[in-house]
Parts: structure tokens; sequence; C-alpha cells
């Protein structure tokens, strides 16, 4: 009960501070400056702590009279504020350039790709970037550089989703003061359906070339290597030559496409439309393991028989927008 | 991650720095267990550091803990105080070291080290430690600075670089409050009364026991006269008055209350500052006579004329002060009974030969000014010898001087004359102090050590008051010259001062008691007063908390914007900027060589009319502008291009060597 309160407190809390600070500095559009009246800054923990012991080394000094410890006093006093200003000065003026991030599973933890510039002659130490709650990510953005940085991104359900917030943070130097910016640029990605049940998956007895081979048979006859091409399974790569030669090759059998499967969601057992999308996503992922050709059929949609990690990605994008608008499904 | 036990080993290692820095001032003082303690359990992590292994248990710790305090509580009695408190604070460090784990426990212990060196502030404010001091408090922003690292470990060339960064930022901040910062009187807790005993005047006096007189340089006082010094030999420093005799030694009354006999003042008015050494006693050093007085504590007047403090000089304080060097015909008032009682008592019994001197004497002389002088007289014709190594004195000592040795320094005779004019029944008493003092020319203040210590007699004259007289100027009158001198040659030695007779040796030592003056008057003595004062002369008439608050939230204002502005300048991208620069020189370097680029004319346009025009350096051009173009139209905030682009224009620069 009290977490719920707590939980839906902070909701609001969150809301507020979202529309307030929106109001503040207007819509967030990428590229995007992180200008000063963006940074916010209060003081840590740590910096209460620190706070409560300068003071009690001011009474010290005052009540013995003694000149030097009150200079120490104030010199560490007096460092706190610049450190409060350097504090500030770290977030300022660093330039946020792309938010991208690649497709994932739901309940994976994907990446969020964002890329940092700092235009001043000034290195940027322990920036920390967050995407919602997820963990922060700490990095150092030397003088006149761009850097990319993966942060982590948890997807919430299937679909696309959105990193609302996504907060530039640092506690440098000292830790006495907790800087941060926050954007509210709506970093979209897509989230497929968690692969998952357990039921076989629907075999068609012909192979694409039109021969008849007996189902299930998985040895395949190995012809030789050809040159990676872009799209080719990871299981492909002739790990072997590539140590060797140092060379990417990829295997190539005879019989490639030994199998065929027919992915129609309407003959997918499942619960409901979730379990189902599940199902289906299961099999397409095992179909493309054992690189057997597959075609997808969801309502409104057809995926003709392909295989390869380009037609994994298409199917598993039509199966996790299923059911939202299809403008998306060109992304 | 490989990089996690690196970084918790350089966490260690900054902490252990910066409490090690702490504790250091303190070794001297504290017992040596503590600092075995400390050293022990610090080498004890950082070995855990090095060899990964695992911090010692819960039950240990706490054991840790528990002996720490028993063993605190046996050796000092008590948790209080400064000594206790330090060994105390430093042992909890030590064991704090053996649970350091996370980025807490780390800036625990780095502020445990602030703590230790405030500690060693308060212990001791010498300017000789300055340097360290202020070393420490680097080495502790350091290490706060390379702890607190989110990322990788600092460098620590570059940790140190940012710490003193910020710390010159801060010193004007610090400054401000330094000189703003409103000052309380008097402290809200009692302070622990340190138990060092300070050479200096006692409380007694026995002259028949020392046998040799070491005279210490230490100081006792400095004084800077504001406007003309008195003469040497009026240049008598008044302290303890001693009242009670035994035959043997004399003591200073104690919680007795006379009435005060009124001076009429006389003379040269004298105004004066006395910067007074820590010396533990309420004992405040004046010109005879005092006349006002004022400073910290409060201060008051025995009947005797001493001045008093309220508690003890614990540290080193400052007083304004103003005498006058002779006391005038006073009001005709006589001397209260119970005091003429107190300044003519004897013991029964004791020196009896000086008793029957000052009788056979009196009997001549029964006017007492005529009867001083025959005392003087004595001393002066009788073959009486100053010496700093007198013979040790019998039980009867006063006999013993005057009929035996007649070898003493100033103790010896004002203890002798005082006892001859009690004898006669003249009030008298031993006055001790200091006489003299060596200029300091650079500080412009005159020195007075403990060497100038000096006793002289005061004698109640029917008519005069209260009169001073020094026998030993009788006996050995230059010892009153002495300290007009700047330098000794002869008596150098003799008195084991100034030992280093070189020149430069002796203004090395007056530079240094100087910086050490100006140091203790300006910095350590700054009070509310001097901060009054320091207002007044700003111009700012009767300040008071809210001038202070006023000028405060000014001084901190200004301070703000500074920073902002000298940090934002090193913040601003001046690529924009750089780039143009880089143009404009290229422009130049072209127009010297004849081809100058028309105001309407573009970089691309111009760039290829260059190049008809120098057709051998058409290869920079085109490097050039090309870099020029596509950091200022095409890819704006790529910072790296500038320094190529600034390449360039130099290259091209060159590229005109005519052969």
């Amino acid at each position: 009960m009290l977490q719920r309160l707590r939980a839906r407190s902070r909701a609001t809390w969150r809301a507020r501070m979202r529309s307030w600070s929106l109001k503040r500095h207007g819509p967030d559009q990428l590229p995007l400056s992180i200008v000063n009246r963006r940074v916010y800054i209060l003081p840590t923990r740590f910096g209460v702590f620190y706070g409560v012991i300068v003071f009690g080394m001011l009474l010290a000094g005052l009540n013995y009279n003694n000149n030097l410890a009150l200079a120490l006093t104030f010199v560490l006093a007096a460092v706190a504020v610049v450190a409060m200003h350097y504090c500030h000065r770290n977030l300022a003026g660093v330039q946020l350039r792309a938010l991208e991030a690649q497709p994932l599973f739901v309940g994976q933890s994907g990446t969020l790709r964002v890329e940092l510039l700092s235009t001043s002659a000034l290195d940027r130490l322990d920036l920390e970037i967050r995407a919602d709650d997820s963990e922060r990510v700490c990095v150092s953005l030397p003088a006149r550089t761009r850097l990319a940085c993966a942060v982590p991104v948890r997807a919430r359900k299937r679909g696309r989703n959105c990193v609302a917030r996504l907060a530039l943070e640092t506690r440098f130097p000292l830790r006495l003061f907790h800087a941060w910016a926050w954007v509210y640029d709506c970093a979209e990605f897509i989230a497929y359906p968690q692969p998952a049940g357990s039921a076989p998956p629907p075999l068609a007895a012909a192979s694409a070339s039109g021969r008849h081979d007996a189902p299930g048979r998985g040895e395949e006859d190995f012809a030789g290597l050809r040159a990676y091409q872009k799209g080719d399974s990871a299981r492909r790569v002739s790990w072997k030559a590539f140590a060797r030669t140092d060379q990417l090759l990829a295997k190539e059998y005879s019989g490639a496409v030994r199998r065929w499967l027919l992915l129609d969601m309407n003959q997918t057992p499942g619960a409901d439309v979730e379990a189902r999308l599940s199902q289906l996503a299961r099999w397409v992922v095992d179909a493309e393991r054992t690189s057997a050709a597959y075609a997808l059929d969801l309502p409104g949609t057809h995926l003709a028989l392909g295989t390869g990690a380009s037609h994994e990605r298409r199917c598993l994008l039509a199966l996790a927008l299923h059911g939202e608008s299809p403008a998306a499904a060109t992304q | 991650m490989s990089s996690a036990p690196r970084t918790a080993l350089d966490r260690v290692r900054w902490t252990l720095i910066a409490v090690g820095a702490g504790y250091l001032p303190h070794a001297l003082h504290l017992p040596l267990w503590v600092t075995g303690t400390v050293l022990a359990a610090g080498l004890w992590r950082l070995l855990i550091a090095l060899r990964q292994r695992a911090l010692p248990g819960r039950i240990t710790r706490i054991a840790g803990a528990v002996l720490a305090l028993v063993a605190v509580l046996a050796n000092f009695r008590t948790i209080n105080g400064l000594e206790a408190g330090t060994a105390l604070l430093a042992l909890m460090a030590a064991l704090k070291f053996l649970e350091t784990r996370e980025l807490r426990d780390h800036v625990l212990l780095v502020l445990i080290g602030f703590f230790l060196l405030l500690a060693a502030m308060l212990r001791d404010q010498s300017l000789w430690l300055l340097p360290y001091y202020a070393l420490v408090t680097w080495l502790g922003i350091t290490a706060l600075c390379a702890v607190t690292r989110a990322g990788d470990s600092m460098p620590w060339r570059r940790a140190f670089a940012l710490s003193g960064r910020m710390l010159l930022f801060a010193l004007p901040l610090a400054a401000v409050l330094f000189l703003l910062f409103p000052r309380v009187p008097g402290p809200f807790w009692a302070l622990p009364n340190s138990a060092r005993a300070v050479s200096g005047l006692g409380d007694e006096m026995s002259p028949g026991d020392i046998s040799d007189l070491t005279l210490a340089d230490a100081p006792a006082f400095r004084v800077r006269f504001h406007g003309r010094a008195p003469p040497p030999v009026e240049r008598y420093w008044r302290g303890p008055v001693m009242h009670d005799f035994d035959g043997y030694t004399w003591r200073r009354a104690r919680n007795q209350i006379y009435p005060t006999q009124p001076l009429a003042f006389a003379g040269e008015r004298y105004d004066y500052r006395v910067m007074l050494e820590a010396n533990n006693r309420p004992w405040l050093f004046a010109l005879d006579h005092p006349r006002q007085w004022q400073g910290a504590d409060s201060i008051a007047q025995a009947f005797d004329y001493q001045l008093l403090l309220s508690r003890p000089a614990s540290e080193a304080q400052s007083f304004e002060l103003t005498s006058y060097t002779h006391t005038g015909p006073a009001m005709d008032t006589d001397l209260a009974a119970s005091l003429r009682r107190r300044d003519t008592q004897l013991p029964e019994g004791r020196n009896p030969r000086a008793q029957t001197l000052a009788a056979d004497l009196r009997a001549e002389h029964p006017e007492d000014r005529a009867y001083v002088r025959a005392v003087l007289d004595i001393f002066a014709r009788q073959g009486f010898v100053y010496t700093l190594t007198p013979p040790r004195l019998e039980t009867d000592a006063i006999d013993d001087f005057l009929f035996n040795t007649r070898r003493g320094f100033c103790g010896h005779y004002a203890s002798a004359f005082t006892v001859l004019m009690r004898s006669a029944g003249i009030p008298a008493r031993v006055v001790t102090g200091y006489q003299g003092g060596v200029y300091n020319r650079l500080g412009d203040y005159w020195y007075v050590s403990q060497a100038d210590a000096h006793a002289w007699s005061e004698i109640w004259l029917q008519g005069a008051g209260w009169q001073r007289v020094d026998p030993t100027a009788v006996v050995a009158p230059d010892r009153l010259e002495r300290g007009a001198q700047d330098s000794f040659t002869a008596d150098a030695a003799a008195s084991g001062r100034w030992l280093g007779t070189a020149e430069w040796l002796r203004d090395m030592r007056f530079a240094w008691d100087a910086a050490n003056t100006w140091w203790r008057d300006r910095v350590l003595d700054f009070d509310r007063f001097k901060q009054r004062a320091l207002l007044e002369r700003l111009g700012l008439p009767d300040p008071d908390w809210r001038t202070l608050g006023v000028l405060l939230g000014l001084g901190l204002t200004t301070f703000l914007l500074w920073i902002t502005l000298a940090l934002r300048r090193e913040l601003a991208p001046r690529t924009r900027d750089a780039l143009l620069g880089a143009y404009q020189r290229f422009c130049k370097a072209a127009a010297r060589r004849g081809v100058e680029r028309r105001p309407d004319e573009g970089p691309l346009d111009f760039a290829n009319r260059l190049k008809t025009a120098l057709p051998g350096a058409a290869s920079v051009i085109d490097a050039f502008i090309g870099s020029f173009v596509r950091a200022r139209y095409l890819a704006p905030d790529e910072a790296s291009n500038v320094e190529e682009l600034w390449r360039l224009a130099r290259a091209f620069e060159k590229s005109r060597a005519p052969r």
C-alpha cells in the first residue's frame, strides 16, 4: 500500500517536474545543446554531510578563537562553492547528437546509442547517462570530441517503446553536488515479442527449390566457403577459417534450404495474441538458427519465404508491430 | 572488470596519504603506541589492497574499537580535550581503515584527515608550520578529487592540477570569509587546559636556589610603540609582585584584597601594543605604570598594579595599552595599615646579620631617602659583583649574600634591598618582570625575551607613594643599558644570547622574527576588534553585525559572478573565431603576395583566382579552402578542424619561400 502510494506520488512528481522543465526550456529536439538553464544542481547526501562537518569545524575554530582553524574551514567551504561551479560547468555546453536504439526482445536489455559532443577545450569527466530508470553509464568526454556511448534500456512492452526521459548527470568533482539535465526527446525503439512457447513448428513438405526431401533431416552437406556478406548468420561464419586467414568466410551448404516453414498466426496455438506472437517469435528465432526458410502470415501482413538476418528482422518487426499502425513497419 | 581492484587500491592509497598527512604533526605529541597503531593499521590495509585479501572480520573490528577506547582512557584518564580527542580520532581512523569498502568509507576517512589537520592547527599555529598545513589541505582536496572519481582512477599529476586550480579559485572567497565572517567573543564550551609548562616568570622567586641562570632566548612578548619608545632605562615591564618572604623565598600575594593606592601619572605618555606569547599564566606585562588597557580578554589590575588576565594566556594574544613612566607625588594619602603591615613583614629570627646592619644604618639615617641611599651605597662600594652564575646560598640567604658571597643577579639584589628596607620599617616589595628589549628594525617592534627577565624593588615613601628602586642598576649599570643596543659583542657570549654574532645571521633572525610577529599580529590575532578597525578604516563608521552581513553578501555575490565568468571563459567554444582567424591569416598572407580578396568574393572564388595567380601553392590553397569550407559550412561543430586549419594557414605562409 505504502509502496504503491510512494510510486504514485513519485509518478505525479515526475510528471509535474517534466511539465515544469518543459515549460522552462521548451520542447526538446535533437541535436540539442545542454544550455545553462537546462542544468539543475543540488547537493548530494555527501555534500550535506560535508557541510555539517565544515560547520563543526567552524564551531571549533570560533570556540578556540583559532584563526588558522577558521581559515581551513573557510577554505573548505569555498572549495565546495567552487566545486559547485565546476560541477555545473561539467555539463553545460555538452551537445547531444543522436539517439538510436537497436530493436530488442521484450525482457531483454538493449542499448540506446547516445552521441555526445564537446566543442570546448574542456575535458568533461565522469558524465553519467541514464535512460529512464536504467543503470547509469559513466563516460568521460575529452575536449573537442564526439563520443558514442551505449546506455542500457529495457523494453516494457512489445512494439514501439520509447525512452521518456534521458538524464545526463554528473557529480564531478568531489561528489559534493549533483548536476543533471533532462532531455525529453522521445527516443523510439522496437521491442520484439519475447520468444516463448514450446509448440512444434509447422513444417511444410516442399523445399524452396521444389525438390522433395524427407523432412527433419537436419544434416546438410558442406559445399565450400565464400566471402562473408552482410546478413549472413553468425552461425555460418567459418570461425576456423577466420582464425587461420583473418578473413570472414561463410560456409555454404549444398542443401542449404532443406526445409521451410509457413508460420501462420491463425494456426498458431496460444492463449491470447501475445502468447501466439511469442510462439511465432520463438519459431522465427529457431528457424533462423537451424537455417530453415520461413514465411510469415499475420492478419494484414504477409512476408514471403526467406532466410537470413534481414529476413528475420523483418519478420520480428512485423510481429512486434502487430496490431499497431502499419506506418512504423517501414522502420 | 580488471580495473576494479586498481581503482580500489588507488582509493586506499589516497586515503592513507590524506589521513597520514593529517596525523603527522601529532606524531610528536601523542604517545608512541597511538602512532604505532595508526601506522600498523595503514600498512595492513595497504597490504590487503595489494594482495586483494579479505578485510578483517567484524569481531576483530569491534574488539579493536573497544580496546582503543580503553587504551585512550587508561592513558589520558579522559576522552575529552585536544590530546585525548585527537588520539581517539586517530585510532578510530586506523580502525576505519580496516573496513574501507565503499566510496563512503573513503570519503569519511579523508574528512577525518581534515579533522586531524584542524586539531594540529589548534595545537600549534606557528608560521613555520604554515607551508605544511597548506600542503596537507591541498593533499586532502586532491585525495577527495581522486577518491570520488566515478570512472577510472585519475593520474596523480592531473588530480593535483585539478585540486590546485580549485583551491586557487577558492582562496579569494576564503579570504573574504576570513575577513568578514562575524567573530564571536569567548568560547562556547570550556577549553581544556593544556598542561604544558612554559618557561617564564613564576609565582615565586628564590634567588639563592639558582646557581646557574641560563638565559633562554625564548620570546616573552613583543611591543610596538605607537610613537616614540621610552629610553632603555625606563623600559621596565611590570609583572608579578612579591610580598611574602620566608627568609629564603619570595611569593606573590594570593587572594588578598587590599585597597589600591591611587597613582598620579606624570612624565611622558606611551601608547603601545603588547603581543604576549602563550605562557599559561594570567599575567600581562605592561610598561611601568600602565594607565589604560584593552584586549580580547578582560583585564583587571591588582592592588599592586599588576595587570591580570581573566584566564591564563594559553595562546598568544595582543593588547593595547597606555602607560606613563613616572608616577608623580600621589595625593597625600597614607598607605593602608593592612598593606603596610604586609609589606614590612619579615620572618622572625631569620637573617639576623641583615637585621643588625639595617638597625645600625637606620640609626645613622633616620630619614627614609638618606637610608635608601646608604643601602645602595653598600651595593656600590662593598665589592658586589653582578653575575649569572652565583654560588648557592645558605638558609639565611640574605645574610649569606650580603656578608659572604656578594655575587648575584637582579633577584639577589632586589631581594636583599627589599629585606633591608623592611628591616628599617619602610614598606617594600619585590617586583618581577622584564627590563629592556631588542629593537627589530624590520618589524618595527621591540622583542622582549625571557633573557630580559628582571627583578627590582618598590618602596613606599611618604609623600611620593610607591617608587621604583633598582639596586641592580647600582651594581651593573650596563645591565639596563644593554637593552638599548641592537647587537651585543662582549655580552653576547656571556649571556648565551644571539649566539651567531655574524651580521647576516642576526638579520635573518630579525627577519624571521618579524615575519612571525606579522603572522601573529595580523593573522592569528585577527579578532572582532581588528575586524572593526578594518571596517572603520574602510570608511564604515560604527560597523556591527549587519554591516558584516551586507559586506559578506556583497563579497559572495562578487565572487560568484567572477567565478562564473572565469569558468565560462574556459567553456566557450572559440571554434568559430578560430576558424575566421585562420581564414584572415590566410587572406593576409595572400595579400602580401599580391592577391587581395575582394569584399564580395567568397572563399571558393577567391581560391580559384589565387590558384591561377600562384600555381605553385595550388595544393596548399586547395587543402586550406577545402578544410575551411567544410569546417565553416558543412560540419560547423567539428572542433578538431581548427588545429588542422591553422596548420594549413601556416603552411600556406611558408609555401611562399622565395628562392
